[in-house]
């Protein structure tokens, strides 16, 4: 008998011969030394196809894919669809950020932020938040750090606090009374303005600082109130962004930017050493 | 939607996200492929059919995302990126050959026409019978079954040019 074809041989490695042709198979690779040195080959090629997958099924899931299974990112794409054509034109900021992407960014994370001012924006953004309250607030943390960095510094509708002392103020929102602005300047971090923001259901606000040190690039810090217990210092990262967030006697603090964690970790002790936070 | 409906496209995500690791290459682009097909899914859920396979429908829905996307980038990947290579944190030499093998393996499926690649992820690496792929892919039987042999043999050579199999080898038996 000729040797089997790839084909055949494959199959037969794969289980999908009948039972007459797998006995054929099965005889011939007793017999032929090449031929069982191919079957095992192939065998083996298999083998470490496999292997060099099975990595990804003990990775953790994305919030991101739970939400989509959950169907909550449908509601998200829509909601950034009506916040997107509200704030049309009403935040030259957005221009050439691209909004929906992001916007959908900002809007899977539990901790919504919130824009002052327009009625129809507010309700979008309250609808969000009650569709969206379990989701993961570095998410939105993340996505407001990207349209910061997307939008500059230099377009002052972008913060509801201005830069300057930290004590600026802009419609009925001001940083408040007892909040403490960390001064980052050793680092060659100015303060760029602010935002206010809710995490896990509290009100937060999230800082913008730039750099002329492109090692560090632009940091987000976020300050918030917290009811949850403390939390230990934990990196995490969303694309090329790496998180630094911690819990510390009912505050909640985030950094967020490209630095690496080294850098991360040594503003996050300097801040804690400035606020007490950790 | 029905909760169960989402139970079951939770449960089969980790395979999906393989799947799709394999198709596309990186860990974002697989990720959106993911995302993409579950939100096809809800809205389609009423097209699924209570008795067949639930993987087999997901798989058939990230295959078909995934092939619009090829056509309307007009773009197949010559070699997967590296990103999501990450096995392991052991710096021990023979964790690192293993590491740089499974890294071969994932180029080379990367370099396979993309319907032999669809083949061999999912016959070899999903374990679905050649009936399953075929229905999938929407051919005939026989044409998964040389689809598999060209892209087995392929990666077979790709391999071992590479010193990938022999490496996977000696690491066997040395355990």
């Amino acid at each position: 008998m000729p040797k089997p074809s790839d084909e055949t041989l494959i199959a037969y490695l794969d289980g999908e011969l009948d039972e007459n042709a797998r006995l054929e198979i099965a005889s011939l690779i007793e017999r032929d030394p090449d031929l069982r040195l191919r079957a095992q080959r192939l065998s083996e090629s298999a083998a470490l196809l496999r292997s060099a997958f099975d990595a990804v099924l003990r990775e953790p899931l994305p919030q991101r894919l739970i939400a989509a299974a959950r169907g909550e990112t449908q509601k998200v794409v829509s909601i950034a669809a009506r916040v997107k054509r509200t704030m049309a034109g009403q935040r030259r900021w957005w221009i050439g950020v691209p909004v929906a992407a992001s916007v959908v960014g900002l809007l899977v994370g539990g901790g919504l932020g919130y824009f002052a001012g327009d009625e129809q924006r507010s309700n979008a953004v309250r609808e969000a938040q009650a569709n969206l309250a379990s989701g993961s607030w570095l998410d939105n943390i993340a996505g407001y750090h990207k349209l910061f960095v997307a939008a500059g510094s230099n377009d002052t509708d972008l913060a509801d606090v201005p830069p300057g002392d930290g004590s600026g103020r802009k419609g009925s929102q001001k940083l408040p009374s007892d909040f403490r602005l960390p001064n980052l300047k050793p680092w060659g971090l100015e303060f760029q303005g602010a935002r206010f923001l809710i995490v896990e259901g509290r009100p937060a606000t999230q800082l913008f600082y730039t750099t002329d040190n492109k090692a560090l690039g632009p940091l987000t810090v976020v300050v918030g109130s917290s009811t949850k217990a403390d939390l230990a210092p934990t990196f995490d990262h969303r694309d090329d962004l790496n998180l630094l967030y911690w819990r510390h006697h009912g505050h909640a603090y985030a950094l967020v930017g490209t630095a690496n964690i080294g850098y991360l970790w040594n503003i996050a002790n300097d801040i804690g050493w400035q606020l007490d936070a950790i | 939607m029905s909760p169960s409906f989402s139970d079951q496209l939770i449960a089969v995500l980790p395979r999906l996200r393989r799947f799709a690791r394999g198709l596309a290459g990186g860990v974002a682009d697989a990720d959106d492929l993911v995302q993409a097909a579950c939100e096809r899914a809800l809205a389609r859920a009423h097209q699924f059919q209570e008795g067949t396979r639930f993987d087999s429908w997901m798989f058939r829905i990230v295959q078909t995302i995934w092939i619009d996307q090829i056509r309307s980038r007009d773009v197949r990947r010559e070699g997967a990126e590296d990103e999501g290579l990450h096995v392991g944190t052991d710096e021990s030499v023979r964790r690192a050959e293993a590491r740089i093998a499974l890294g071969e393996v994932r180029v080379a499926l990367g370099q396979l026409p993309a319907e032999q690649r669809n083949a061999l992820l999912l016959v070899t690496v999903e374990g679905l019978s050649y009936k399953e792929a075929a229905e999938i892919a929407d051919v005939p039987v026989g044409t998964i079954m040389s689809r598999l042999a060209r892209a087995r043999v392929a990666l077979q050579a790709k391999l071992e040019a590479g010193g990938a199999l022999q490496r996977s080898v000696d690491d066997a038996e040395a355990e």
